[in-house]
This record gives C-alpha cells, sequence and structure tokens, in this order.
C-alpha cells in the first residue's frame, strides 16, 4: 500500500516556499514568488493522469516540503489512496463542493498544489473554471496555475488539448507524453505549443514489474528519489531510483524554464 | 447636458423579481460611471435602500409630497438618471399618475426619457399586465424582463399566446435575466451588499470581506451576462440621449405638486 512519508527538504523547486526565503525586490526574487498549482488532465481515460499527479505531489514534496493535492477522481487507482493525509476529495457536483475545493485553492498560502481532474470531471472542471475566473485569480495571487495535459494519440484527446488552448490562451498548457502511453508515436505535431516553457515534458517508460515493486513496497517517488529502501531488491532499487531522477529531471527542467521566463519578465518589465 | 432620465422597474405581481432588477441597473449605471439615483416605493422599509443605501431614497408613490420628491427634482437633481423601483401592485396606480400629472407627455415631446422595466412573472396574469401596461406608456421605451433568477421553471407560456401579447406593444423589447444560482443568490443576500460590492469581496463600509471566491466568480459571470443585455439594448445610450430645452412639461410637473 502506498504511504505519504514527508521526504526531507531541499531547496530551489517550484514547490518551494519562497517566502521564507526571500531575499528582497530583486528581479530573481520576485520571479521566483510563485506558488505552484498543477492541473493534471485529459477527457481520456486510461491516459495516467493520476499516475502523474502522484509524480508532481511526490516532487513537490522532495523539494519544498508541502504540497495538498485535490482528487477530481476517486474511482480505481485513486490520489487519495497515496496521499490520504495531503489529499481532500473533491465534488463539483454541487456549489458547497465546488466552494470547498476552489476557495481552498486559490489561496496562496505558499504549498504547491496538484488536482488530479478525472475524466469524467474534465468538462465540468474547466467549465467551472472558466466562469469564475480562477486561473486569472490565481496568477493574479502571485501563483502559477498551469495544465499538464496528459496527452495520447486519440482524436479526443488532440481536440481536448486545442479546445483548452483556445479557452485558456494565457494559461500553461504543456502536453505530458508519458512512454508507456504514446508507446513511441511521435505526437508533438498533434500538441503544439507556443511558449518555450510548454515544451512537451517525456516520461520515460516505466516497466511493469518496476512499477509493481513500488507498489508492493509501499514506497513513494520521492523515497525513490533520495534512498530506495532496503525492502526493494537492489537489481530494482537503481533503475527504479534512476527512472524517477530522469523523470524529476523533466519537472525540474519546466522549473527553470518557468523561472527563466518570469526572470526575462521582470527585467524587461513585462509579463510572464 | 442629457435631458433626465427615469426608469421604472415594475410589476403588478409579487416576487418576480424587481427589486433584483433594480439592483444590477444600478450597479450597471455606476460601472459606467452615470449619475444615479434610486428611489423604493416599499415604505417604510426597502429592500433596494438595503443594498444601495446612499443612492437609494424610500418614498411612498401614494403621497404627492413623494410624487414631487422625485419628479419636482428631475431637472434639479444631480444625477441624470433616476430608477425607480415600483412595489407590487403599485405599478398601474404609478403609470396612471404619471399621466395624470403631464410626464408621459413629457417622455412623447423628448423632453425626459422615460423607460419601463416590466418584469414579467409566469403566470398568464402577468401576460395581461401588458396589455394594461401599454395602455398609459405613449413613446417610452418599454422593456419586457423575463426574469429567471426566482424560478427556473419560467416561461411556459404557449409561444403563440406570449407572442399575441408581445406584439401588442410596439417597439417592445424583451430582455432576458438569467439565473443566478441559489447559493450565490443568498449570500448576496446576507452580506446587503450591491452585486459589484460583493464581487470585489468588500462589505458595505467599504471594508474587506470574506465572502467565497468562488460564489464572486458565480455572481461576476451572471452580472457580466445581465449587463450583456443592457448593452444590447443600448441602456447607455439611452439615458444619455439629450433633449430640447427648456422643459415646459416638467414645469407643469412642478406645477401639479
Amino acid at each position: 500500500m502506498p504511504r505519504s512519508e514527508s521526504p526531507r527538504k531541499k531547496t530551489g523547486a517550484i514547490g518551494d516556499d519562497t517566502r521564507r526565503r526571500a531575499g528582497g525586490n530583486d528581479p530573481a526574487t520576485e520571479a521566483q514568488r510563485r506558488t505552484p498549482i498543477f492541473i493534471v488532465a485529459s477527457p481520456r481515460p486510461h491516459v495516467g493522469k493520476t499516475f502523474l499527479a502522484r509524480l508532481l505531489v511526490d516532487f513537490l514534496r522532495l523539494d519544498g516540503g508541502k504540497a495538498a493535492a485535490f482528487d477530481l477522481n476517486p474511482s480505481g487507482d485513486a490520489l487519495a489512496d497515496y496521499f490520504p493525509d495531503l489529499t481532500t476529495i473533491s465534488d463539483l457536483a454541487d456549489v458547497r463542493g465546488q466552494m470547498a475545493m476552489f476557495d481552498d485553492l486559490v489561496v496562496d498560502n505558499g504549498v504547491g498544489k496538484v488536482i488530479d481532474v478525472g475524466t469524467a470531471s474534465f468538462e465540468r472542471f474547466f467549465a467551472i473554471v472558466e466562469e469564475i475566473r480562477f486561473l486569472e485569480e490565481a496568477a493574479r495571487r502571485s501563483m502559477e496555475p498551469m495544465i499538464l495535459y496528459a496527452a495520447d494519440g486519440h482524436r479526443v484527446s488532440v481536440k481536448g488539448f486545442g479546445e483548452l488552448q483556445r479557452r485558456f490562451p494565457r494559461t500553461l498548457l504543456i502536453p505530458v507524453f508519458n512512454e508507456a502511453i504514446v508507446k513511441g508515436r511521435n505526437l508533438r505535431d498533434f500538441f503544439p505549443f507556443a511558449r518555450e516553457v510548454e515544451i512537451p515534458l517525456q516520461i520515460p517508460l516505466l516497466e511493469p514489474a518496476l512499477k509493481e515493486q513500488i507498489e508492493q513496497a509501499s514506497c513513494s517517488f520521492a523515497e525513490l528519489h533520495e534512498r530506495p529502501p532496503l525492502r526493494i531488491p537492489s537489481e530494482h532499487a537503481f533503475e527504479l531510483r534512476a527512472w524517477t531522477r530522469r523523470t524529476f529531471l523533466q519537472f525540474r527542467e519546466l522549473e527553470l524554464r518557468l523561472l527563466l521566463e518570469r526572470l526575462r519578465a521582470s527585467l524587461t518589465g513585462g509579463a510572464a | 447636458m442629457a435631458k433626465p432620465a427615469v426608469i421604472i422597474v415594475g410589476a403588478d405581481k409579487g416576487g418576480v423579481g424587481k427589486t433584483t432588477v433594480a439592483r444590477t441597473l444600478l450597479d450597471y449605471f455606476v460601472a459606467h460611471q452615470v449619475s444615479t439615483r434610486a428611489f423604493d416605493t416599499e415604505a417604510p422599509r426597502g429592500t433596494l435602500k438595503r443594498f444601495h443605501p446612499v443612492l437609494t431614497e424610500v418614498v411612498d408613490m401614494t403621497l404627492i409630497a413623494d410624487q414631487m420628491k422625485i419628479f419636482d427634482t428631475l431637472n434639479s437633481s444631480d444625477a441624470s438618471v433616476t430608477v425607480i423601483d415600483v412595489r407590487a401592485g403599485l405599478m398601474s396606480p404609478t403609470l396612471k399618475a404619471l399621466r395624470d400629472i403631464g410626464f408621459i407627455e413629457a417622455a412623447k415631446k423628448g423632453q425626459i426619457t422615460f423607460a419601463l422595466f416590466h418584469i414579467l412573472g409566469p403566470s398568464i396574469a402577468s401576460l395581461d399586465e401588458i396589455n394594461e401596461t401599454a395602455a398609459y406608456l405613449g413613446d417610452a421605451k418599454y422593456f419586457m424582463v423575463k426574469n429567471f433568477i426566482n424560478n427556473t421553471h419560467f416561461f411556459e407560456w404557449d409561444e403563440a399566446t406570449h407572442s399575441s401579447y408581445f406584439k401588442q406593444v410596439k417597439d417592445a423589447v424583451e430582455i432576458v435575466i438569467p439565473k443566478l444560482n441559489e447559493m450565490a443568490t443568498e449570500q448576496v443576500e446576507l452580506a446587503s451588499v450591491p452585486y459589484l460590492t460583493f464581487i470585489a469581496n468588500k462589505k458595505q463600509s467599504g471594508e474587506p470581506a470574506t465572502y467565497s471566491f468562488v460564489l464572486r466568480g458565480y455572481v461576476r459571470h451572471w452580472l457580466g451576462n445581465v449587463w450583456a443585455e443592457y448593452d444590447r439594448i443600448g441602456l447607455t445610450d439611452l439615458v444619455a440621449a439629450r433633449g430640447p430645452a427648456p422643459a415646459p412639461v416638467v414645469q407643469k410637473l412642478h406645477a401639479s405638486g
């Protein structure tokens, strides 16, 4: 059974609580003052949304020590199963449920947030987001909302991506190609991006046997990243660690691209 | 200078959302920097006054003194627009009084801009009001408002019946007020502030409030849709219209007091 251990803290990641180490008004510091809100979404089922959300939560916990998750995809392999202490199971069916989630999300408490938007909630979620202007408000409050789009080659996926681009032109929309899903197909042309920071992320293939090891050993990716537990056989431990580091490097690079974009904007006086 | 504009928001039936519409109008004019005053005829305690205390005065339309307070000051008031929220049952008597004091005639001669927002209810009785109302209107701008805010199952009239009534009034324009979800409606009621103030997350005093971001979002979206209707009918142009001066019939209004 997966667990939600709290790994030790590092500095310099997207989710780092930058307020604690804010050091004045220099452009570099200003550029860092943004709390990420990762919206993991796709209109397609079984494309690795919850898996991606898990990785992001662990990435945030690895580097910033704090993360909050919102589960709109509670059936099956649910995010709440992996991070019961960090996850809020949300329901958009009524206004109270919407308030419980969005009123919390929009508060910038320095904690990085991950929302796992299930296929069934896809349309409703983005309709509400659009209507209440959640993305604009989050950005106005110095947070960095971004949509990580779990892409696959199905036309519904391609169409859904284009729709989000059209509806939220100012929001970061980043395709994520999970090798286990795309199976070697080059889908880049189907998911065009406008900004350098929106370069697609690549999740390397995690062999089913290795994934099974993680589940059996009940360890988190954050743990694997640091020091694989002894309960995982060494021949698998090194592979898992290497895989986790390669994957987290994708997120780290995204973080650096964002930082660079903000830094450029702050130096030129423009808006990122 | 624009000629004075009077907007009456009314219906003979109660509970159809007259004050809601009046509130959206006041917010609209405030947002467009149109100087506006309002009269709430729910004497002695008005609902509109609770939401817009600065702009609103409570009056008793059955009293000549209060009629004078409204109509004798149209030219002298700093406000170019006067919104009157007429309580249930008083619309026809009010229109009759306006006719009797020469106000309708003044509007016909272009000295005053007069618009009626007739809030229609779901029943056929509401359609009958149209006939009665139309008789008083002259050249007033007549807006028939379908207000969905109080009832989602609204306007299940037979379309042919509806059209037959609707066509009886020359140049009538239909406005649709969409529904705002119950929780947002309730929270604005509790807050007792204008919609714009609620959206801005402020109390009546101007201090910061802690209203739900989600509900504020819903109210903003809804108000945007309502205002889109007002834009569609050219409301700001209507109230900014210029008229011939001086206004002798308004002087007659003075005399009638």
